[in-house]
């Protein structure tokens, strides 16, 4: 089944099993329903059409005719600027491929698989947990109550996680800060990589985990006791292990400042 | 958090929950998750209360399973929740319309949260700083451990620009990754020359006209 949406309106869906969604400017909002029919709501649109399309395996995709997932930057030489809000219910367990331009996005509630990008556009994140990739170029990226695995890149864009359970948590940036407020699993992974931007993580006091901070010329800071610094041409480590070890927490960066914070309680 | 919930709505919900079938209280804060996408999020605090003052009024029932309080309604319970069905019905489609709000405050509350959060951290980063345990300001050489460094941040900031998420494009995305890998070195070593030679606003100008004639030429070998 295809649609072409050019005006306002609401679409409904039987059963979705998976979403693709890309627009441009605008709003974009996607939210998972526990059960019940997927429904898609158009509350703007301008200019040219949307093409919604619902496939017998139950793959919903919303996108304009000409964008396609090649190449981010290519979205920005498009025709005329093409803006809507979008507000989409689908099943929780539906794995979720979102991409704007410079629309903001915000994208609640996902248990699955769930991909991310945007060249300039914020990105909310809350409550999703299995597995998450998310990349921007500029454009921010906030979560709040994080589980399972995060992997995020982006040149310039900042990182902020607020009460993150981790898994696994990947961060790679050029310029972007990051800033995280985690909880460790005894076998959660947090990586952190970046150029030139600061970095600040804050753990719980009574966190077990092997820390490695590890920066070329930027400072390392930490408010964790016993943790031993060594200093090479050429580098600087603050390493160590709190508490019994297990989860592993690295954070790498060449000129960016790296602080590690601990929390006044569990 | 959510405004979904006016006065005396969550008793109602609570008896509808409860009618659909004897249920523990933190599978009723579940469902109550899940209702609202996760968004509206009740803590126990307010939801045992609430189920023991429903217990004093004779709407609902418990028996102990397992150690654990399955509440049920009562015959006086299911009465009020008929008197109310009309009120239900307009409540379950309030549900529905205030998606587009939750999706609206989820942004707010996030964002409120993760701004507190970052001025928090950034305060509390100063105070470590400033407390002068373990610092190093000062400039190290270059060396080969940057660029290798450099080299893999670079790399990886290059394909997520780039795109190439074809599967059928294998080849392609292996050379477009050598090509950011060639630029990434170039970069390393303009640093070390810049770190070792003299820049001046003349050499900078003179830079400038190389790097645009080199990438006119690239431009051209591209197209």
């Amino acid at each position: 089944m295809e649609w072409t949406i050019d005006e306002p309106g609401q679409l409904t869906f039987d059963s979705v099993t998976a979403l693709n969604v890309r627009t441009v400017a605008g709003r974009l909002d996607v939210l998972a329903s526990d059960d019940g029919p997927s429904v898609l709501e158009v509350t703007e649109i301008n200019s040219s059409p949307l093409i919604v399309t619902h496939e017998e395996d139950g793959t919903l995709t919303i996108a304009y005719q000409d964008l396609t997932w090649d190449g981010v930057l290519s979205w920005l030489r498009g025709p005329a600027k093409r803006s809507c809000s979008l507000t989409i219910t689908v099943p929780k367990t539906c794995p979720v491929n979102a991409g704007v331009v410079t629309a903001s996005a915000v994208v609640a509630g996902f248990e699955r698989r769930t991909r991310v990008r945007s060249v300039s556009g914020e990105v909310t994140l809350d409550g999703v947990s299995g597995d998450v990739a998310a990349e921007t170029v500029s454009g921010p990226l906030e979560s709040r109550a994080m589980e399972g695995d995060l992997n995020f890149k982006s040149v310039s864009g900042d990182l902020t996680v607020a009460g993150g359970f981790p898994r696994r948590l990947k961060a790679t940036t050029v310029s972007g800060r990051i800033t995280a407020d985690l909880r460790l699993r005894p076998t959660g992974h947090v990586t952190i990589n970046t150029v030139s931007g600061d970095v600040l993580v804050r753990l719980p006091p009574t966190v077990d985990t092997d820390i490695t901070l590890r920066s070329t010329t930027g400072r390392l800071d930490s408010a964790f006791d016993g943790l031993s610094a060594s200093q090479r041409p050429g580098s600087k480590h603050l390493s160590g292990r709190i508490g019994g070890g297990m989860a592993e927490l690295s954070v790498k960066s060449v000129s960016g400042r790296v602080t590690l914070l601990k929390g006044d309680k569990e | 958090m959510s405004p979904v919930f006016g006065h005396g709505r969550l008793r109602l919900y609570l008896l509808k929950l409860l009618e659909e079938s004897p249920r523990h209280g933190y599978e009723v804060i579940r469902l109550l998750q899940d209702r609202f996408l996760g968004v509206y999020s009740p803590s126990p605090g307010t939801i045992y209360p609430r189920l023991a003052r429903l217990e004093e009024e004779g709407l609902v029932t418990h028996e102990v399973i397992d150690g654990k309080k399955v509440f049920s309604l009562t015959d006086q319970g299911r009465a009020e929740l008929n008197e109310r069905l009309d009120e239900l019905a307009e409540l379950e489609q309030e549900i529905s319309a205030s998606v587009q709000d939750i999706a609206r405050e989820v942004k707010e509350d996030v964002r409120s949260t993760v701004r507190s959060l970052r001025e928090e951290l950034a305060q509390a980063a100063k105070n470590v700083r400033s407390s002068g345990t373990s610092q190093w300001t000062r400039w190290q050489d270059e060396s080969d451990r940057w660029s290798r460094e450099w080299r893999r941040i670079w790399t990886d900031a290059w394909s997520t620009l780039g795109g190439g998420y074809d599967d059928d494009a294998e080849e392609r995305a292996q050379l477009d990754a050598d090509l950011g890998e060639l630029l990434a070195d170039f970069v390393a070593r303009v640093r070390q020359d810049a770190s070792a030679g003299r820049l001046t606003r003349r050499s900078l100008e003179e830079a400038r006209r190389a790097l645009d004639e080199a990438a006119a030429r690239i431009g051209d070998t591209l197209r």
